[in-house]
């Protein structure tokens, strides 16, 4: 076993001494002060720059605005605001639009032989109806019901109903009852007016526009000028017309008046 | 010691005031202008978005064709020119072949036209009544729009009524047929023809 103090160096007396840790004084109030006091100074900076940069957006966006106002011609949306009104109103006005012509093509179609239809009244109503009256003279009822049956078969006029009636004796020979019916003794001194009335919806009437060819729409557009001359003024009114191609055929078509077309 | 304790509680003091009145105001004024900056930002937007769709619609306009724009003008003119209106009536029905035997204007007034309106029209017992106008009827006014009436009175044949009717209806401008009544002229072929038509113009407000 070897001893520890056998050692052949001589041991210095002098004995290294040992470092006795004392007790550390933690400064908290004083670090937390320090932090907030310098945290306050550096938030005070950061808001000031921060606020710098959020003025010059808000100004950016401002100028940006302004720019953008100024880009914006009120003069340019008057004139888009009146096309628009103006398309508005026309295409109001076209849906609104009835054709009446169109009553006549079904009214031919249910004129029975010995009846003569002698006035018509067409009346449009604001609220897009429009009345039909149609007064008529035949010798004796029966005609009279057998035209209210034909009418019945209308496209149109289907619910049309006889609202008055007059059977009264004609003195005076007017030259119909001769000509309708010559076999029969009592029509020849008596006569029945009466008169047939509906109101319909404006849709069964509506006026359907047509397309132009490139001479129509050349006609379309021509300015009217007027100089008094009658030809100038019929030309001017052929211009002022819209014309339909498929009215050539219709008026091609159609023949006689009421009285005698489509007798059935 | 003391004193060092002192300088600390004053910084604190002084941090505290300065948060509540430099930092929160500033807060205050950041969040007012962020606010600000987004209500500009969407104006801005709005705006960009209007002068496109507006610079849109100008092109549309401008790339009209020149006869559109014409027949536009003329389809909804801003006045109802009477003489020019009654020459075309007149020309309409002379050239059907009619005779035209009275053409007089209504005065101008402002049109009064509904929507399709579920009232009923046909008041009262349809045998004996047949019509009577409902006066109450729901309208819608179209104030931009002015009219005025025109009541012509001519004469002629059943064929050249049905021509000039056409015609009214196809013309350049609207001339709807308001009312039309005919009456034979002593049992002939002739008939006496009562029409009223109205012209139709839009007023620049």
């Amino acid at each position: 076993m070897v001893d520890s103090n056998a050692s052949f160096i001589p041991k210095n007396s002098n004995r290294v001494k040992r470092r006795v840790s004392g007790t550390r004084r933690i400064y908290l109030l004083s670090y937390f002060s320090y932090v907030i006091f310098f945290g306050t100074l550096l938030t005070v900076l950061g808001t000031y720059f921060y606020a710098i940069q959020v003025t010059a957006q808000l100004e950016d966006v401002k100028s940006k605005l302004q720019a953008s106002s100024k880009q914006f011609a009120a003069n340019d949306l008057t004139a888009v605001l009146s096309v628009e009104k103006k398309l508005v109103a026309a295409n109001q006005l076209l849906d609104d639009t009835l054709a009446p012509s169109r009553l006549f093509r079904d009214i031919e179609l249910v004129v029975a032989q010995n009846i003569r239809f002698t006035e018509l009244e067409y009346e449009y109503f604001p609220n897009k109806t429009f009345k039909i009256a149609l007064t008529g003279l035949a010798s004796d009822f029966n005609e009279l019901i057998y035209q209210r049956d034909l009418m019945n078969s209308s496209l149109l006029l289907q619910n049309a109903e006889v609202v008055s009636y007059d059977y009264a004796i004609d003195s005076s020979n007017d030259g119909f009852s001769s000509t309708v019916s010559s076999s029969s003794n009592a029509y020849s001194s008596a006569v029945l007016s009466f008169v047939f009335e509906d109101v319909l919806d404006g849709q069964t009437i509506s006026y359907q526009p047509v397309t132009f060819t490139n001479q129509q729409e050349q006609n379309f557009i021509t300015e009217v000028r007027g100089n008094g001359d009658e030809s100038s003024l019929q030309q001017q009114a052929t211009s002022s017309v819209v014309i339909d191609p498929a009215s050539a055929v219709d008026e091609s078509a159609s023949t006689g008046d009421i009285s005698n077309s489509n007798n059935i | 010691m003391r004193y060092q304790a002192g300088i600390q509680i004053l910084l604190v003091i002084i941090s505290m005031v300065i948060i509540f009145t430099v930092v929160k105001q500033k807060f205050t004024d950041i969040q007012v202008s962020q606010d600000a900056t987004i209500k500009y930002q969407e104006a801005l937007t709005k705006a960009t978005e209007y002068n496109n769709k507006l610079q849109t619609l100008l092109n549309k306009i401008t790339n009209m064709p020149r006869s559109d724009v014409l027949a536009l003008d003329r389809y909804i003119p801003e006045t109802v020119d009477s003489t020019k209106v009654s020459r075309d009536i007149k020309n309409i029905v002379s050239n059907a072949g009619l005779l035209l035997v009275e053409i007089k204007a209504n005065d101008e007034e402002e049109v009064s036209v509904s929507e399709k309106s579920p009232a009923t029209t046909n008041v009262g017992s349809a045998v004996n009544d047949g019509f009577v106008r409902d006066s109450k009827l729901q309208t819608d006014i179209r104030n931009d729009l002015r009219t005025r009436r025109f009541v012509v009175k001519a004469t002629g044949g059943y064929e050249q009524l049905k021509v000039a009717l056409g015609d009214i209806e196809r013309n350049a401008y609207p001339l709807r047929i308001v009312s039309l009544s005919l009456e034979t002229i002593d049992n002939s072929a002739l008939y006496n023809y009562s029409i009223e038509l109205d012209a139709y113009a839009l007023t620049s407000k």
